[in-house]
Protein backbone atom coordinates (compact mmCIF):
# COMPACT_ATOMS: atom_id res chain seq x y z
CA UNK A 1 0.00 0.00 0.00
CA UNK A 2 3.10 2.53 0.46
CA UNK A 3 3.82 3.03 -3.02
CA UNK A 4 0.12 3.76 -3.87
CA UNK A 5 0.30 6.50 -1.46
CA UNK A 6 3.93 7.69 -1.97
CA UNK A 7 2.66 7.91 -5.89
CA UNK A 8 -0.70 9.56 -4.95
CA UNK A 9 0.75 11.92 -2.25
CA UNK A 10 3.08 13.40 -4.97
CA UNK A 11 0.39 13.82 -7.82
CA UNK A 12 -1.43 15.66 -5.53
CA UNK A 13 1.33 17.98 -3.70
CA UNK A 14 2.36 18.60 -7.49
CA UNK A 15 -1.00 19.51 -8.29
CA UNK A 16 -1.51 22.39 -5.02
CA UNK A 17 2.28 23.32 -6.00
CA UNK A 18 1.45 23.80 -9.35
CA UNK A 19 -1.45 26.18 -8.38
CA UNK A 20 0.46 28.00 -5.61
CA UNK A 21 3.04 29.17 -8.71
CA UNK A 22 -0.06 30.39 -10.90
CA UNK A 23 -1.37 31.97 -7.93
CA UNK A 24 0.77 34.50 -8.23
CA UNK A 25 0.35 35.38 -12.08
CA UNK A 26 -3.12 35.39 -11.94
CA UNK A 27 -4.45 36.86 -8.58
CA UNK A 28 -3.59 40.69 -9.89
CA UNK A 29 -5.70 40.67 -12.80
CA UNK A 30 -9.38 39.34 -13.91
CA UNK A 31 -8.23 38.56 -18.01
CA UNK A 32 -5.28 36.02 -16.18
CA UNK A 33 -7.64 34.38 -13.66
CA UNK A 34 -10.64 33.71 -16.27
CA UNK A 35 -8.96 33.07 -19.78
CA UNK A 36 -5.03 32.45 -18.63
CA UNK A 37 -4.37 35.99 -20.24
CA UNK A 38 -6.00 34.58 -23.43
CA UNK A 39 -1.59 33.26 -24.46
CA UNK A 40 -2.15 29.07 -24.24
CA UNK A 41 -1.05 26.97 -27.23
CA UNK A 42 -2.41 24.96 -29.19
CA UNK A 43 -0.58 21.92 -28.26
CA UNK A 44 -1.11 22.31 -24.68
CA UNK A 45 -4.75 23.66 -24.85
CA UNK A 46 -5.63 20.48 -27.09
CA UNK A 47 -4.05 18.18 -24.08
CA UNK A 48 -5.94 20.82 -21.61
CA UNK A 49 -8.96 20.25 -23.26
CA UNK A 50 -8.74 16.88 -23.71
CA UNK A 51 -8.49 16.34 -20.07
CA UNK A 52 -11.59 18.65 -19.32
CA UNK A 53 -13.49 16.56 -21.03
CA UNK A 54 -11.82 13.41 -20.23
CA UNK A 55 -13.66 12.99 -16.27
CA UNK A 56 -13.83 10.54 -14.07
CA UNK A 57 -17.05 9.78 -16.29
CA UNK A 58 -14.27 8.75 -19.18
CA UNK A 59 -12.46 6.58 -16.99
CA UNK A 60 -14.52 5.05 -14.32
CA UNK A 61 -17.88 6.09 -15.47
CA UNK A 62 -17.21 5.25 -19.53
CA UNK A 63 -16.49 1.51 -18.48
CA UNK A 64 -19.28 1.31 -15.75
CA UNK A 65 -21.58 2.03 -18.14
CA UNK A 66 -20.23 -0.43 -20.96
CA UNK A 67 -20.10 -3.12 -18.22
CA UNK A 68 -23.66 -2.83 -17.63
CA UNK A 69 -25.27 -1.19 -20.65
CA UNK A 70 -23.49 -2.45 -23.82
CA UNK A 71 -20.76 -1.30 -25.63
CA UNK A 72 -22.52 0.15 -28.57
CA UNK A 73 -25.11 2.03 -26.15
CA UNK A 74 -21.73 3.36 -23.96
CA UNK A 75 -19.81 4.51 -27.79
CA UNK A 76 -23.47 6.14 -28.85
CA UNK A 77 -22.82 8.82 -25.83
CA UNK A 78 -18.79 9.42 -26.18
CA UNK A 79 -19.39 9.55 -30.07
CA UNK A 80 -21.73 12.52 -29.47
CA UNK A 81 -19.08 13.97 -27.06
CA UNK A 82 -17.12 13.33 -30.00
CA UNK A 83 -18.89 14.58 -33.07
CA UNK A 84 -19.57 17.94 -31.03
CA UNK A 85 -16.26 19.09 -31.25
CA UNK A 86 -15.60 19.54 -34.39
CA UNK A 87 -19.02 21.10 -34.18
CA UNK A 88 -18.02 23.64 -31.65
CA UNK A 89 -15.18 24.26 -33.80
CA UNK A 90 -17.05 25.24 -36.46
CA UNK A 91 -20.47 27.06 -35.70
CA UNK A 92 -18.92 28.27 -31.86
CA UNK A 93 -15.35 28.93 -31.95
CA UNK A 94 -14.74 31.40 -34.31
CA UNK A 95 -17.82 33.52 -34.42
CA UNK A 96 -17.74 33.62 -30.74
CA UNK A 97 -14.48 34.87 -30.57
CA UNK A 98 -15.53 37.63 -33.16
CA UNK A 99 -18.42 38.41 -31.01
CA UNK A 100 -15.62 39.33 -28.02
CA UNK A 101 -17.64 37.84 -25.80
CA UNK A 102 -15.74 36.28 -22.55
CA UNK A 103 -18.99 34.06 -21.14
CA UNK A 104 -21.82 31.83 -22.55
CA UNK A 105 -23.90 34.31 -21.00
CA UNK A 106 -22.28 37.18 -21.96
CA UNK A 107 -22.93 36.32 -25.36
CA UNK A 108 -26.42 35.76 -24.75
CA UNK A 109 -27.48 38.57 -22.50
CA UNK A 110 -25.40 41.03 -25.33
CA UNK A 111 -27.78 38.64 -28.37
CA UNK A 112 -31.18 38.61 -26.28
CA UNK A 113 -30.63 41.87 -23.98
CA UNK A 114 -33.11 40.84 -21.28
CA UNK A 115 -32.54 40.75 -16.90
CA UNK A 116 -34.58 36.76 -17.49
CA UNK A 117 -31.65 35.77 -19.80
CA UNK A 118 -28.61 37.36 -17.99
CA UNK A 119 -29.92 35.70 -14.54
CA UNK A 120 -31.64 32.19 -16.28
CA UNK A 121 -28.41 31.13 -18.11
CA UNK A 122 -25.91 31.13 -14.90
CA UNK A 123 -28.69 29.29 -12.33
CA UNK A 124 -29.32 26.45 -15.16
CA UNK A 125 -25.42 26.29 -15.69
CA UNK A 126 -24.25 26.24 -11.62
CA UNK A 127 -27.21 23.57 -10.95
CA UNK A 128 -25.96 21.40 -14.17
CA UNK A 129 -22.39 21.87 -12.91
CA UNK A 130 -23.42 20.85 -9.79
CA UNK A 131 -24.60 17.33 -10.47
CA UNK A 132 -21.68 16.82 -12.98
CA UNK A 133 -19.77 17.92 -10.00
CA UNK A 134 -21.43 15.50 -7.58
CA UNK A 135 -20.67 12.64 -10.11
CA UNK A 136 -16.71 13.34 -10.38
CA UNK A 137 -16.95 13.24 -6.89
CA UNK A 138 -18.19 9.88 -6.69
CA UNK A 139 -15.48 8.61 -8.92
CA UNK A 140 -13.04 9.77 -6.66
CA UNK A 141 -13.97 8.84 -3.89
CA UNK A 142 -14.72 4.98 -4.76
CA UNK A 143 -11.45 4.97 -6.15
CA UNK A 144 -9.85 6.29 -2.91
CA UNK A 145 -11.83 4.19 -1.07
CA UNK A 146 -11.23 0.72 -3.58
CA UNK A 147 -7.35 0.89 -4.11
CA UNK A 148 -6.42 2.77 -0.85
CA UNK A 149 -8.95 1.43 1.59
CA UNK A 150 -9.54 5.19 2.97
CA UNK A 151 -13.12 5.87 3.59
CA UNK A 152 -15.71 6.68 1.17
CA UNK A 153 -16.34 9.89 3.03
CA UNK A 154 -12.64 11.03 3.54
CA UNK A 155 -11.86 9.97 0.43
CA UNK A 156 -14.00 12.51 -1.36
CA UNK A 157 -13.44 15.36 1.40
CA UNK A 158 -10.08 15.21 0.72
CA UNK A 159 -9.92 15.20 -3.14
CA UNK A 160 -12.54 18.13 -2.63
CA UNK A 161 -10.56 19.91 -0.14
CA UNK A 162 -7.45 19.51 -2.28
CA UNK A 163 -8.49 20.28 -6.21
CA UNK A 164 -11.04 23.50 -4.86
CA UNK A 165 -7.74 24.49 -3.16
CA UNK A 166 -5.65 25.01 -6.66
CA UNK A 167 -8.54 26.08 -8.91
CA UNK A 168 -9.17 28.49 -5.95
CA UNK A 169 -6.01 30.07 -5.98
CA UNK A 170 -4.70 29.29 -9.24
CA UNK A 171 -7.41 30.18 -12.11
CA UNK A 172 -7.38 29.22 -15.55
CA UNK A 173 -3.69 29.39 -15.51
CA UNK A 174 -3.40 27.04 -12.88
CA UNK A 175 -6.26 24.59 -14.35
CA UNK A 176 -4.17 24.47 -17.69
CA UNK A 177 -1.19 23.59 -16.49
CA UNK A 178 -2.18 21.00 -14.39
CA UNK A 179 -4.71 19.73 -16.66
CA UNK A 180 -1.79 18.90 -19.29
CA UNK A 181 -0.17 16.91 -16.57
CA UNK A 182 -3.28 15.25 -15.57
CA UNK A 183 -4.52 14.68 -19.48
CA UNK A 184 -0.89 13.05 -19.75
CA UNK A 185 -1.06 10.64 -16.87
CA UNK A 186 -4.58 9.78 -17.85
CA UNK A 187 -3.77 8.71 -21.53
CA UNK A 188 -0.70 7.13 -20.22
CA UNK A 189 -2.43 4.50 -17.91
CA UNK A 190 -5.61 3.86 -19.74
CA UNK A 191 -3.74 3.47 -22.90
CA UNK A 192 -0.62 1.75 -20.69
CA UNK A 193 -3.38 -0.53 -19.38
CA UNK A 194 -4.92 -1.86 -22.49
CA UNK A 195 -1.48 -2.18 -24.30
CA UNK A 196 -0.56 -4.29 -21.39
CA UNK A 197 -4.30 -6.01 -21.37
CA UNK A 198 -3.41 -7.29 -25.41
CA UNK A 199 -0.27 -8.71 -24.33
CA UNK A 200 -1.91 -10.76 -22.06
CA UNK A 201 -5.12 -11.59 -23.82
CA UNK A 202 -4.79 -11.44 -27.41
CA UNK A 203 -6.04 -8.12 -30.07
CA UNK A 204 -8.89 -6.18 -29.54
CA UNK A 205 -11.31 -8.28 -31.65
CA UNK A 206 -10.01 -11.59 -30.23
CA UNK A 207 -10.98 -10.04 -26.61
CA UNK A 208 -14.43 -8.78 -27.61
CA UNK A 209 -15.01 -12.06 -29.07
CA UNK A 210 -14.05 -14.12 -25.97
CA UNK A 211 -16.53 -11.35 -24.31
CA UNK A 212 -19.32 -11.69 -26.33
CA UNK A 213 -19.29 -15.38 -26.84
CA UNK A 214 -19.75 -15.28 -22.75
CA UNK A 215 -21.84 -12.43 -22.10
CA UNK A 216 -22.75 -11.55 -25.67
CA UNK A 217 -25.38 -8.27 -24.01
CA UNK A 218 -22.02 -6.50 -24.05
CA UNK A 219 -21.99 -5.92 -28.31
CA UNK A 220 -25.24 -5.79 -28.82
CA UNK A 221 -28.24 -2.93 -29.12
CA UNK A 222 -31.02 -4.33 -26.92
CA UNK A 223 -30.24 -2.67 -23.52
CA UNK A 224 -32.42 0.55 -24.26
CA UNK A 225 -35.18 1.42 -26.67
CA UNK A 226 -33.41 3.21 -29.87
CA UNK A 227 -34.68 6.52 -28.55
CA UNK A 228 -32.18 6.22 -25.75
CA UNK A 229 -29.20 5.68 -27.60
CA UNK A 230 -30.04 8.88 -30.10
CA UNK A 231 -30.70 10.61 -27.08
CA UNK A 232 -27.27 9.79 -25.52
CA UNK A 233 -25.91 10.85 -28.68
CA UNK A 234 -27.87 14.16 -29.26
CA UNK A 235 -27.07 15.39 -25.56
CA UNK A 236 -23.36 15.04 -25.95
CA UNK A 237 -23.20 16.52 -29.57
CA UNK A 238 -25.60 19.52 -28.96
CA UNK A 239 -23.73 19.79 -25.32
CA UNK A 240 -20.03 20.34 -26.42
CA UNK A 241 -20.55 23.42 -28.80
CA UNK A 242 -22.44 25.38 -25.95
CA UNK A 243 -21.18 23.89 -22.72
CA UNK A 244 -19.29 26.63 -20.75
CA UNK A 245 -16.53 25.16 -19.62
CA UNK A 246 -15.12 23.94 -22.92
CA UNK A 247 -15.89 26.93 -24.23
CA UNK A 248 -14.03 28.99 -21.99
CA UNK A 249 -10.91 27.15 -23.15
CA UNK A 250 -11.66 28.69 -26.49
CA UNK A 251 -10.96 31.89 -24.95
CA UNK A 252 -7.52 30.62 -23.98
CA UNK A 253 -6.53 30.09 -27.21
CA UNK A 254 -3.89 32.50 -28.86
CA UNK A 255 -6.27 32.54 -31.88
CA UNK A 256 -9.16 31.14 -33.89
CA UNK A 257 -7.77 29.24 -35.69
CA UNK A 258 -5.33 28.05 -33.12
CA UNK A 259 -8.76 27.22 -31.20
CA UNK A 260 -9.81 24.53 -33.96
CA UNK A 261 -7.18 22.63 -34.22
CA UNK A 262 -6.68 22.04 -30.41
CA UNK A 263 -10.65 21.18 -30.43
CA UNK A 264 -9.89 18.45 -33.26
CA UNK A 265 -6.07 17.27 -31.56
CA UNK A 266 -7.93 16.90 -28.24
CA UNK A 267 -10.87 14.73 -29.57
CA UNK A 268 -8.57 12.13 -31.21
CA UNK A 269 -6.52 11.83 -27.88
CA UNK A 270 -10.27 11.51 -25.87
CA UNK A 271 -11.53 8.77 -29.13
CA UNK A 272 -7.78 6.97 -28.59
CA UNK A 273 -8.59 6.84 -24.69
CA UNK A 274 -12.14 5.50 -24.51
CA UNK A 275 -11.63 3.21 -27.26
CA UNK A 276 -8.81 1.68 -25.50
CA UNK A 277 -10.66 1.31 -22.45
CA UNK A 278 -14.00 -0.17 -24.15
CA UNK A 279 -12.33 -2.85 -26.56
CA UNK A 280 -10.03 -4.23 -23.74
CA UNK A 281 -10.14 -3.32 -19.99
CA UNK A 282 -14.43 -3.72 -20.40
CA UNK A 283 -14.49 -6.84 -22.13
CA UNK A 284 -11.38 -8.35 -19.91
CA UNK A 285 -13.73 -7.48 -17.03
CA UNK A 286 -16.45 -8.85 -18.28
CA UNK A 287 -15.07 -11.90 -18.43
CA UNK A 288 -13.33 -11.99 -15.32
CA UNK A 289 -15.77 -10.30 -12.93
CA UNK A 290 -19.49 -11.25 -14.68
CA UNK A 291 -21.32 -10.31 -11.45
CA UNK A 292 -20.10 -6.96 -9.85
CA UNK A 293 -23.31 -5.27 -8.10
CA UNK A 294 -21.66 -1.42 -8.84
CA UNK A 295 -20.45 -1.54 -12.89
CA UNK A 296 -18.67 1.25 -12.31
CA UNK A 297 -16.14 -0.55 -10.00
CA UNK A 298 -15.11 -2.85 -12.89
CA UNK A 299 -12.22 -0.64 -13.77
CA UNK A 300 -10.62 -0.74 -9.91
CA UNK A 301 -11.80 -4.46 -10.17
CA UNK A 302 -9.05 -5.17 -12.92
CA UNK A 303 -6.77 -2.68 -11.60
CA UNK A 304 -6.56 -4.85 -7.82
CA UNK A 305 -6.76 -8.05 -8.99
CA UNK A 306 -4.81 -7.93 -11.98
CA UNK A 307 -1.74 -5.35 -11.55
CA UNK A 308 0.73 -4.43 -9.16
CA UNK A 309 1.00 -1.87 -6.77
CA UNK A 310 3.07 0.66 -8.94
CA UNK A 311 0.07 0.41 -11.18
CA UNK A 312 -2.87 0.80 -8.92
CA UNK A 313 -0.82 3.72 -7.41
CA UNK A 314 -0.93 5.45 -10.83
CA UNK A 315 -4.54 4.40 -11.84
CA UNK A 316 -5.80 6.20 -8.75
CA UNK A 317 -3.64 8.94 -9.32
CA UNK A 318 -5.19 8.75 -13.20
CA UNK A 319 -8.99 9.21 -11.70
CA UNK A 320 -8.03 11.53 -9.83
CA UNK A 321 -6.38 13.60 -12.50
CA UNK A 322 -9.61 12.87 -14.75
CA UNK A 323 -11.98 13.85 -11.56
CA UNK A 324 -9.82 17.25 -10.94
CA UNK A 325 -9.38 18.00 -14.63
CA UNK A 326 -12.84 18.05 -15.18
CA UNK A 327 -14.19 19.41 -12.07
CA UNK A 328 -11.78 22.10 -11.59
CA UNK A 329 -13.04 23.62 -15.09
CA UNK A 330 -16.29 22.71 -14.34
CA UNK A 331 -16.01 24.74 -10.55
CA UNK A 332 -14.65 27.93 -12.22
CA UNK A 333 -17.26 27.93 -14.64
CA UNK A 334 -19.54 28.02 -11.67
CA UNK A 335 -17.31 30.53 -10.12
CA UNK A 336 -17.51 32.60 -13.45
CA UNK A 337 -21.54 32.34 -13.67
CA UNK A 338 -22.19 33.48 -9.95
CA UNK A 339 -19.14 36.18 -9.97
CA UNK A 340 -19.11 37.50 -13.81
CA UNK A 341 -22.88 37.00 -14.74
CA UNK A 342 -25.05 36.72 -11.30
CA UNK A 343 -22.95 39.49 -9.81
CA UNK A 344 -20.93 41.01 -12.17
CA UNK A 345 -22.68 44.68 -11.99
CA UNK A 346 -22.15 44.79 -8.32
CA UNK A 347 -18.48 43.21 -8.26
CA UNK A 348 -17.37 45.60 -11.45
CA UNK A 349 -18.94 49.00 -9.32
CA UNK A 350 -17.78 47.81 -5.59
CA UNK A 351 -14.89 45.43 -5.72
CA UNK A 352 -11.21 45.91 -7.05
CA UNK A 353 -9.92 43.15 -9.60
CA UNK A 354 -8.18 41.45 -6.82
CA UNK A 355 -11.12 41.61 -4.07
CA UNK A 356 -12.88 40.02 -6.98
CA UNK A 357 -10.98 37.60 -7.29
CA UNK A 358 -11.19 36.56 -3.39
CA UNK A 359 -14.89 36.64 -4.29
CA UNK A 360 -14.16 33.95 -6.69
CA UNK A 361 -12.05 31.87 -4.30
CA UNK A 362 -15.05 32.21 -2.13
CA UNK A 363 -17.92 30.76 -4.32
CA UNK A 364 -15.48 28.18 -5.65
CA UNK A 365 -15.48 26.88 -1.86
CA UNK A 366 -18.97 27.18 -1.15
CA UNK A 367 -20.03 25.44 -4.58
CA UNK A 368 -17.17 22.84 -4.08
CA UNK A 369 -18.45 22.27 -0.64
CA UNK A 370 -22.47 22.10 -1.68
CA UNK A 371 -21.26 18.80 -4.08
CA UNK A 372 -19.06 17.42 -1.68
CA UNK A 373 -21.86 17.42 0.88
CA UNK A 374 -24.05 15.90 -2.30
CA UNK A 375 -21.93 13.46 -3.18
CA UNK A 376 -21.75 11.66 0.29
CA UNK A 377 -25.21 10.23 -0.91
CA UNK A 378 -23.11 8.85 -4.20
CA UNK A 379 -25.76 8.15 -7.45
CA UNK A 380 -25.73 4.97 -9.46
CA UNK A 381 -23.87 4.88 -13.07
CA UNK A 382 -22.46 8.25 -13.02
CA UNK A 383 -22.03 8.76 -16.75
CA UNK A 384 -25.82 8.15 -17.44
CA UNK A 385 -26.79 10.83 -13.91
CA UNK A 386 -24.51 13.99 -15.12
CA UNK A 387 -25.50 13.14 -18.94
CA UNK A 388 -28.66 14.05 -17.71
CA UNK A 389 -27.78 17.20 -16.24
CA UNK A 390 -26.18 18.28 -19.24
CA UNK A 391 -29.06 17.76 -21.29
CA UNK A 392 -30.74 20.40 -19.31
CA UNK A 393 -28.00 22.69 -20.24
CA UNK A 394 -27.95 21.59 -23.52
CA UNK A 395 -32.04 21.75 -23.97
CA UNK A 396 -31.70 25.67 -22.72
CA UNK A 397 -28.74 26.91 -24.21
CA UNK A 398 -28.19 25.21 -27.84
CA UNK A 399 -30.80 26.48 -29.61
CA UNK A 400 -30.36 30.26 -28.48
CA UNK A 401 -26.51 29.99 -28.90
CA UNK A 402 -26.88 28.57 -32.25
CA UNK A 403 -29.54 31.00 -33.53
CA UNK A 404 -27.61 33.85 -32.03
CA UNK A 405 -24.46 33.27 -33.87
CA UNK A 406 -25.88 32.03 -36.97
CA UNK A 407 -29.35 33.69 -37.89
CA UNK A 408 -29.18 37.42 -37.79
CA UNK A 409 -33.40 36.98 -37.73
CA UNK A 410 -33.16 35.44 -34.15
CA UNK A 411 -34.70 37.98 -31.90
CA UNK A 412 -35.64 38.47 -27.86
CA UNK A 413 -38.56 37.01 -27.89
CA UNK A 414 -37.28 33.87 -30.10
CA UNK A 415 -33.98 33.44 -27.53
CA UNK A 416 -35.94 33.71 -24.36
CA UNK A 417 -39.03 31.46 -25.35
CA UNK A 418 -36.27 29.15 -26.91
CA UNK A 419 -34.59 28.89 -23.38
CA UNK A 420 -37.94 28.54 -21.28
CA UNK A 421 -39.35 25.83 -23.76
CA UNK A 422 -36.03 23.87 -23.84
CA UNK A 423 -35.69 23.89 -19.86
CA UNK A 424 -39.46 23.04 -19.57
CA UNK A 425 -40.10 20.33 -21.68
CA UNK A 426 -36.76 18.64 -21.02
CA UNK A 427 -37.46 18.47 -17.10
CA UNK A 428 -41.11 17.54 -17.88
CA UNK A 429 -40.09 14.35 -20.36
CA UNK A 430 -37.32 13.60 -18.41
CA UNK A 431 -38.75 12.82 -15.19
CA UNK A 432 -41.73 11.11 -17.32
CA UNK A 433 -41.85 7.51 -16.15
CA UNK A 434 -42.59 6.63 -19.80
CA UNK A 435 -39.67 8.37 -20.93
CA UNK A 436 -36.61 5.84 -22.00
CA UNK A 437 -33.43 7.29 -20.32
CA UNK A 438 -32.06 10.65 -22.16
CA UNK A 439 -34.28 10.43 -24.34
CA UNK A 440 -36.12 14.13 -23.65
CA UNK A 441 -33.75 15.72 -25.17
CA UNK A 442 -35.17 14.44 -28.67
CA UNK A 443 -38.38 16.37 -27.89
CA UNK A 444 -36.90 19.41 -26.00
CA UNK A 445 -34.37 20.45 -28.64
CA UNK A 446 -37.16 20.67 -31.73
CA UNK A 447 -39.80 22.56 -29.15
CA UNK A 448 -36.64 25.16 -28.59
CA UNK A 449 -36.43 25.49 -32.12
CA UNK A 450 -40.38 26.14 -32.78
CA UNK A 451 -40.20 28.33 -29.60
CA UNK A 452 -37.16 29.80 -31.69
CA UNK A 453 -38.81 30.40 -35.00
CA UNK A 454 -42.36 31.06 -34.03
CA UNK A 455 -40.49 34.28 -31.61
CA UNK A 456 -39.05 35.37 -35.10
CA UNK A 457 -42.78 35.33 -36.83
CA UNK A 458 -44.60 37.19 -34.07
CA UNK A 459 -41.90 39.88 -34.32
CA UNK A 460 -42.51 39.76 -37.81
CA UNK A 461 -46.18 40.15 -37.25
CA UNK A 462 -45.35 43.11 -34.99
CA UNK A 463 -42.81 44.54 -37.66
CA UNK A 464 -45.84 44.68 -40.53
CA UNK A 465 -48.48 45.70 -38.16
CA UNK A 466 -46.34 48.82 -37.12
CA UNK A 467 -45.68 49.49 -40.41
CA UNK A 468 -49.08 49.54 -41.96
CA UNK A 469 -49.75 52.00 -38.70
CA UNK B 1 -28.06 37.62 -46.02
CA UNK B 2 -29.74 35.82 -43.11
CA UNK B 3 -26.70 34.86 -41.04
CA UNK B 4 -23.80 36.84 -39.37
CA UNK B 5 -21.26 35.29 -40.70
CA UNK B 6 -21.04 33.34 -43.85
CA UNK B 7 -19.56 29.41 -43.49
CA UNK B 8 -17.04 27.91 -45.63
CA UNK B 9 -18.26 25.57 -48.84
CA UNK B 10 -16.09 22.99 -47.30
CA UNK B 11 -17.05 23.41 -43.95
CA UNK B 12 -20.48 23.01 -44.90
CA UNK B 13 -19.26 19.76 -46.53
CA UNK B 14 -17.76 18.59 -43.52
CA UNK B 15 -20.99 19.10 -41.72
CA UNK B 16 -23.21 17.26 -44.18
CA UNK B 17 -20.82 14.00 -44.05
CA UNK B 18 -20.66 13.55 -40.92
CA UNK B 19 -24.35 14.12 -39.91
CA UNK B 20 -25.17 11.80 -42.67
CA UNK B 21 -22.77 9.08 -41.58
CA UNK B 22 -24.34 9.45 -38.20
CA UNK B 23 -27.66 9.31 -39.77
CA UNK B 24 -27.12 6.08 -41.53
CA UNK B 25 -25.41 5.09 -38.43
CA UNK B 26 -28.87 5.01 -36.33
CA UNK B 27 -30.53 3.25 -38.99
CA UNK B 28 -32.40 0.05 -37.92
CA UNK B 29 -29.96 -2.52 -40.25
CA UNK B 30 -26.82 -1.59 -38.02
CA UNK B 31 -27.91 -3.40 -34.82
CA UNK B 32 -28.59 -6.58 -36.75
CA UNK B 33 -25.21 -6.82 -38.35
CA UNK B 34 -22.92 -8.08 -36.15
CA UNK B 35 -18.82 -8.15 -36.25
CA UNK B 36 -16.51 -9.57 -34.23
CA UNK B 37 -18.85 -10.17 -31.54
CA UNK B 38 -20.63 -6.54 -31.76
CA UNK B 39 -23.31 -5.04 -33.32
CA UNK B 40 -21.96 -2.78 -36.67
CA UNK B 41 -23.88 0.35 -35.34
CA UNK B 42 -21.01 -0.26 -32.29
CA UNK B 43 -18.18 -0.26 -34.78
CA UNK B 44 -19.71 2.52 -36.84
CA UNK B 45 -19.51 4.51 -33.31
CA UNK B 46 -16.30 3.96 -33.34
CA UNK B 47 -15.03 4.91 -36.85
CA UNK B 48 -17.07 8.29 -36.02
CA UNK B 49 -15.17 9.15 -33.09
CA UNK B 50 -11.66 8.61 -34.95
CA UNK B 51 -12.68 10.26 -38.20
CA UNK B 52 -14.70 13.25 -37.35
CA UNK B 53 -12.03 14.57 -35.58
CA UNK B 54 -9.06 13.60 -37.85
CA UNK B 55 -10.60 15.08 -40.86
CA UNK B 56 -11.37 18.08 -39.88
CA UNK B 57 -7.54 18.40 -37.92
CA UNK B 58 -6.44 17.39 -42.04
CA UNK B 59 -8.41 19.80 -43.46
CA UNK B 60 -7.55 22.77 -40.82
CA UNK B 61 -3.74 21.98 -41.45
CA UNK B 62 -4.26 21.95 -44.74
CA UNK B 63 -6.03 25.01 -45.15
CA UNK B 64 -2.97 26.48 -43.10
CA UNK B 65 -0.96 25.28 -45.34
CA UNK B 66 -2.57 26.69 -48.30
CA UNK B 67 -3.08 30.03 -46.38
CA UNK B 68 1.15 30.28 -45.66
CA UNK B 69 1.33 29.71 -49.64
CA UNK B 70 -1.04 32.38 -51.15
CA UNK B 71 1.12 34.72 -48.90
CA UNK B 72 4.43 33.84 -50.29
Amino acid sequence: MTIEYLLVIAYLVGCIGIGLLASRKVLASRDEYWVAGRRIGTMMNAMAIMATLASGGSIIGVMGYAYSKGIPYTLALFAGAVLGFPLASILVAKPLRNFGKFTITDFLAYRFPHPLVRYLVPVIIVVSFTVYIIAQMKAAGITVEFLLGIEYKWAVTISTVIFILYVSIGGMLAITWTDVMQGALMLIVVIGTAFIVMFREGSPIAIMEMASAQAPALGQVAHQPLASYLGSFVIWAAAIPVIPHIVMRVFTAKNAHGARISLNVAMILYSLMILAAVFTIVPVGKIHYPDLQDADKIFLQVMQQEFPPVVRGLAVAAVLAAVMSTTDALLLACSSAISHDLLGKYVQKNLSEKAGNYLNIAIAWAVGLVAMYLAYSPPPLITQFYSAAIGLLTAALFVPVMAGLWWKKANLIGGMASMIVGVVVYLFFQFSPWMPPLSAILIALPASALAMVNGDWKSLGETDRASDD
Amino acid sequence: MSNFFPMPRGDRWYLIVIILFSFISFLPWTQQVHIAGMALFGWLMAALMILSPTIALIRLIRHRVANRGEKK
